[in-house]
């Protein structure tokens, strides 16, 4: 009796039949365009808008762009001008629903982060027009040799998506997040049942197992104090020499924002619009201004702001690190250069006088 | 979607129509702007501080930031004095009176006129940077009586080689400020005579420091000798204060370009104190 009542108040939670999950994503279908990842030809996958359900990929860790890409395109047009009519704001022309699936908690967490960064005092309009259309399905998984988002406290999503579902072997455990998330079980009434204790328990148990499977810890308490004492370190120098100044690390973040701007004229020389695009601190032009003087000239300082803007400036301004521990800057740098050892060397290192 | 923000202010990026109304040619290659907004109301409503500066568009080539060199305690006409050094400003450079652009604005903080008032300031300028003081110089000057001493050492070869030298001179004429030109040695790459020269400049005008804002503007490479100086007086640390630049593509904190330590110029600055200094690092 007991476990009864429970169950019939605690409707935030159902049960999908793995071979239901066509059905799942049939359904996320008619509720907007949906992207999720799509494998790639050798092993990798890709977020994509998708044609058949059955592209998706249910076991994709980690691809190689995050969904960033979706909600803040790689270019983006911000204003339209005219010779004579000045400039005028450009809306968002996306699709006009978007449901992407897949998100694991590292990648809902970045893009918490993002809507904190478009968001606030100066707001991003085409952004927050894509982002309220979005629908977020999330997705949990089991890490590897590169994740870390248990150190940065980004490996649970107690907000930020409208379904999540965890993987319990037979079946799905689908946490409902919002009234979105609630259409969306209506809507499937017949494809979902509801949990019963033995899948709370099964819940239970892959929480625990998901937790026992991270092979890395980086301490991350302190680290803004003991990266502000490091500042002279001789890492910086060591990490700059290395490093290609490819701003390929930046391109895979899922928090990594900062763009440049530049002005398209269209051909009839009186028109065009005023570009996005993303950029990346670590390239040589990043902070390079007029007359060829460069505030950020040597490797060392321009890599340095990426864990420093990431660690402690992120903080001051948003009041958390804004790196979620994800590993994709570890999969894609030329350079080998790994946030997990230069975090952990950072903290071991010896200063060398 | 439940608590994903709503966008609820018009865009930031956008620019206001603006018309250039006049151009002045100044000194070392530098223009003065006039510039105006269209709605006459925003002309009523733009407010700002001396040391904020604006982001202006010229329609077709790019958008760069400026600082506001007038006064908000004279409205009506925004003036910036720019230098050509890249593609917007040779195209701001090349501009006829009455062009149409773009301005959006003001950013950045500014100088705590708030905090500065009633005390006495010292305004520090190492030659060509005489200019970047004008806005706040106006504005004292405009709402004298708000503010105690007002003690002004700048550095020139010859004031009348400096953009806004001549204003040297009426100054110099004020009963309600003390003004002292120095003349450095020639040819002072890193400015070492600059600063001894302002030190030499600031000693002889026997200024209190106790309370005092000192407000610099220079190369900041060049201000350490300066900033012991003016410590050793006993001007307090969050009282020296100047502008900085970096590179700037959006104004308001987006772009990321700005960065200094761990702040964005954009935002948290342009103007910063020397406490700020001591706390960020690559400040110079
Ligand atoms: C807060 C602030 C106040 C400024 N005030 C003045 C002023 O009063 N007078 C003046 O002549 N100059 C000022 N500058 C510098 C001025 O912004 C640059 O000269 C201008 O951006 C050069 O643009 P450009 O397109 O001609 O050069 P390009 O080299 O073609 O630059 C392309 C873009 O890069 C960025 N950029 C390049 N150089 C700089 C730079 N030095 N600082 C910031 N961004 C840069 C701009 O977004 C610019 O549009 C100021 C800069 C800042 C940050
Ligand atoms: S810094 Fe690297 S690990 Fe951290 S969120 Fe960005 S890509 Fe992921
Ligand atoms: S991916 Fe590696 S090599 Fe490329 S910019 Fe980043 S740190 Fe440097
Ligand atoms: S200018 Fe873009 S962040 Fe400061």
């Amino acid at each position: 009796m007991e476990s009864r009542r429970f169950l019939a108040g605690h409707a935030n939670a159902r049960l999908l039949a793995k071979d239901k999950a066509i059905g799942l994503l049939e359904l996320l279908g008619s509720f907007g365009e949906l992207y999720g990842p799509v494998r790639n030809g050798g092993g990798s996958s890709t977020f994509r808008a998708v044609k058949k359900p059955a592209d998706i990929d249910l076991n994709s860790l980690r691809t190689l762009l995050p969904p960033k890409k979706i909600l803040y395109p790689p270019t983006d047009e911000l204003l339209e001008f005219t010779a004579d009519g000045g400039f005028r704001s450009k809306e968002e022309t996306g699709p006009a629903r978007i449901v992407l699936f897949g998100l694991h908690p590292c990648d809902i967490n970045a893009v918490l982060t993002l809507d904190q960064v478009f968001s606030g005092r100066f707001e991003e309009p085409r952004y927050l027009a894509r982002r309220r259309r979005t629908a977020v399905i999330g997705l949990d998984c089991l890490p590897d040799e590169l994740c870390f988002c248990h150190s940065t406290k980004t490996d649970f999503s107690d907000r930020g998506f409208d379904l999540f579902l965890t993987d319990l072997g037979e079946a799905y455990f689908v946490r409902i997040g919002t009234a979105l998330g609630d259409d969306i079980i209506r809507a499937g009434r017949d494809i979902f049942q509801p949990i019963g204790p033995e899948s709370i328990d099964q819940y239970k148990d892959k929480t625990n197992r998901r937790h026992a499977a991270f092979s890395h810890r980086v301490e991350l308490v302190d680290l803004p104090h003991i990266l502000e004492l490091d500042y002279d370190s001789e890492i910086w120098e060591s990490l700059g020499r290395k490093c290609f100044s490819c701003g390929s690390c930046s391109a895979v973040c899922p928090t990594c924002y900062c763009y440049d701007v530049f002005d398209q004229v269209n051909l009839d020389g009186r028109s065009g619009s005023r570009v996005r695009i993303w950029d990346s601190c670590l390239t040589n032009s990043f902070a390079r201004v007029a007359d060829g003087h460069n505030y950020r000239q040597d490797k060392s300082t321009r890599i340095k702001l990426r864990y420093y803007h990431k660690q402690i400036a992120f903080v001051e301004q948003y009041g958390r690190p804004s790196c979620v521990g994800c590993g994709r800057c570890i999969a894609a740098c030329p350079a080998e250069i790994s946030v997990i050892d230069v975090l952990n060397a950072i903290f071991r290192e010896k200063v060398v006088k | 979607m439940n608590g994903v923000p709503v966008a609820t202010k018009p865009d930031p990026l956008q620019p206001n129509r603006a018309h250039v109304i006049r151009v002045q040619r100044l000194p070392l290659e530098i223009n003065l702007f006039q510039l105006r907004f269209e709605d006459e109301e925003l002309n009523l409503s733009f407010d700002f501080k001396p040391g904020q500066f604006l982001m202006l568009s010229v329609i077709g080539v790019g958008e760069a930031p400026f600082a506001i060199v007038s006064s908000p305690s004279r409205r009506g006409l925004i003036e910036i004095a720019v230098r050509q050094s890249g593609r917007v400003t040779t195209a701001l450079h090349n501009l006829k009176e009455n062009a149409l652009i773009g301005i959006r604005g003001p950013y950045g903080n500014g100088y705590p006129i708030e905090r500065m008032r009633r005390s006495d300031v010292l305004l520090l300028s190492e030659g060509p940077w005489f200019g970047a003081l004008r806005s706040l110089r106006w504005y004292i000057l405009d709402n004298r009586k708000d503010f105690g001493q007002v003690t002004l050492v700048a550095t020139a070869d010859d004031a009348k080689d400096l953009p806004f030298g001549d204003e040297l001179s009426w100054l110099g004429d004020r009963e309600d400020i003390t003004c002292r030109v120095c003349r450095p040695a020639a040819r002072d790459a890193e400015g070492q005579d600059h600063m001894a020269r302002l030190i030499a400049g600031l000693r002889q005008t026997k200024f209190v420091a106790q309370g005092t804002y000192a407000v610099l503007a220079g190369e900041p490479a060049h201000f350490p000798p300066l900033w012991d100086y003016l410590l050793e007086r006993g001007v307090s640390k969050d009282k020296i204060l100047f502008s900085l630049q970096r590179k700037m593509r959006c104004g308001i904190g987006k772009c990321g370009h700005c960065s200094i330590g761990y702040k964005y110029t954009c935002l948290d600055g342009p103007v910063f104190s020397y406490w700020d200094a001591q706390n960020l690092p690559e400040v110079i």
